[in-house]
């Protein structure tokens, strides 16, 4: 028996470690601990990432140059306890890099991402719910608001962050994530 | 219809803040007016909507196959973190072996994972470990699980640090500081049922 | 095409095809506790050398090695570098110590060359 532990030893697998010990150690090179947090918010990046693009094809790869760029920049990250948003912001910011090139190779002046996938006649024929609605009015959100709602609603990034990430100043991220929600607000309760 | 004139004087944009802050502190004005309380229940009903279609969307990637992650895993390599070079004597003029800082981190995590309920997270080398003999002080970040013997835990540990410091280098170790940084919460699978007791 | 032997005594060995860093792969990876080998040249260096290594087979014919165990030849002798993940059980001490041993007596059995330097790096202990 060890000494006094107050209750039976817990085995600690890697999974249940918290974010601050799995950044820790990752930032010191534990690639264990990188996987761990790979599958914990890769899921989550990947949506991201495909509600950016519009599109599931380059999703693979921002998601991936995403961990190689966030491996390579952990021991950089000061507080591990906020890995999550930080590893959304750099999928953000690779999926926003990802459709200007795109915008930039096709010579054509979008204003808009294209709509997701999820907009196919299949799609929408099974749809009705409130969640497939969303997809919808999300993907016709103006790209602003769209990445201001994202950041906050997905990357539950602080008003601070969303600031610092999109360089714009807090006063003007108040008034994009309003005007999102109220435009949101106003197409969910048409199909209400 | 959401209206935004009608607010009981607010502006939609400080309700939506006002939610943000997660209605704190209250505000007597927006709590008692019933078109500000239909408003924010709407953006409620979004947010609520949202996390459904994230969860189901995140659920359906979480369950593609693997090969996304070992992709990943095979595009990051352990150079960027190997750090200084730790030499290992040997009697041949000609030899030069040595062991990287960022290993000897692995061993230090890999130790403390032997000792239960603390976990090792950074590890810093403080001292010139490039030289042979120059005196090294061992800097361990730690997270205990709640309600453990902090003390007794850290002792543990320390000895299990000195150890494997022994094995694998010849490091004059003065000292191995350990900090607990946080304590954390057990972590119980949801799907696994105590049947012990 | 002429069969003229290479006077280099790394990169050939008579009777055989392998060159001396592909030979002492093989070597260090059956040491017991090593469990990987990792290329041992910087990543910069690796790719000038690929180029270089390139433009002498194009002149030479000679193969390209892809070896992870780096061999230079100096004016002072050989230089050796290997870098290794060894498996825990097994101490970075004494796999570091076998690995640079059996170099040594491989080296022996090739005409005992001079010997600059032979560089063991333990990257990795799991």
């Amino acid at each position: 028996m060890p000494p006094t532990p107050t209750r039976e030893p817990v085995s600690s697998p890697l999974e249940s470690f918290p974010d601050q010990v799995l950044s820790d150690r990752a930032a010191d090179g534990d690639m264990r601990a990188f996987e761990v947090l790979v599958r914990r918010y890769g899921p989550l990046m990947r949506v991201y990432a495909s509600r950016v693009l519009g599109s599931n094809d380059e999703m693979d790869d921002v998601v991936q140059e995403s961990f190689i760029t966030a491996w390579q920049q952990l021991p950089t990250l000061e507080n591990g306890a906020a890995v999550k948003s930080w590893l959304m912001r750099i999928v953000s910011r690779k999926s926003v890099d990802r459709v200007r090139a795109r915008r930039q190779h096709v010579n054509i002046d979008l204003t808009d991402a294209p709509a997701p996938a999820q907009q196919s006649p299949h799609r929408l024929a099974e749809a009705g719910s409130q969640t497939e609605a969303l997809t919808r009015v999300l993907a016709e959100l103006p790209e602003d608001q769209r990445r201001c709602w994202m950041l906050r609603e997905l990357a539950e990034c602080s008003y601070g962050e969303i600031a610092a990430e999109l360089e714009i100043p807090v006063s003007t991220v108040r008034g994009l994530l309003a005007r999102a929600r109220k435009t949101l607000l106003q197409e969910m309760e048409e199909w209400r | 219809m959401t209206s935004s004139d009608a607010l009981a004087g607010h502006t939609f944009e400080e309700l939506s803040d006002y939610l943000d802050r997660d209605r704190t502190p209250a505000d007597p004005s927006i709590e008692g007016s019933p078109e500000c309380q239909t408003a924010l229940n709407g953006m409620q009903r979004l947010r609520s909507v949202h996390r459904d279609l994230l969860l189901k969307d995140a659920q359906r990637e979480s369950e593609r196959e693997d090969s996304w992650v070992s992709s990943i895993l095979q595009h990051i390599s352990l150079e960027a973190r190997a750090g200084r070079d730790i030499p290992i004597s040997h009697s041949s003029p000609t030899a030069r072996l040595s062991v990287t800082e960022g290993a000897v981190r692995g061993i230090l995590r890999a130790a403390g994972d032997s000792v239960p309920n603390i976990i090792v997270g950074r590890c810093h080398l403080d001292g010139d470990v490039t030289e042979p003999g120059a005196p090294i002080t061992v800097r361990v970040d730690a997270t205990v699980l709640e309600g453990e013997i902090i003390a007794s835990l850290a002792d543990q540990l320390r000895e299990a640090l000195y150890a494997a410091l022994r094995q694998h280098t010849e490091l004059a170790v003065e000292a191995i500081d350990i900090t607990i940084r946080d304590l954390y919460q057990p972590f119980v699978p949801p799907a696994k049922a105590s049947s012990d007791e | 095409m002429s069969d003229a032997p290479s006077p280099d005594p790394v990169s050939t060995d008579p009777g055989t095809s392998s060159t001396l860093p592909d030979r002492l792969d093989k070597v260090v990876l059956a040491v017991p506790g090593v469990d990987e080998l990792y290329s041992a040249a910087p990543l910069v260096a690796a790719v000038v050398k690929t180029v270089i290594a390139t433009t002498v087979e194009a002149v030479t014919g000679e193969q390209k090695s892809n070896s992870s165990v780096s061999v230079d030849e100096k004016k002072a002798g050989l230089e050796i570098a290997v870098k290794i993940g060894v498996n825990a059980p097994y101490t970075a001490i004494d796999v570091s110590r076998r690995v640079h041993d059996a170099i040594t007596d491989q080296l022996e059995q090739n005409g005992n060359p001079d010997v600059a330097e032979i560089a063991v790096s333990v990257a990795r202990i799991d």
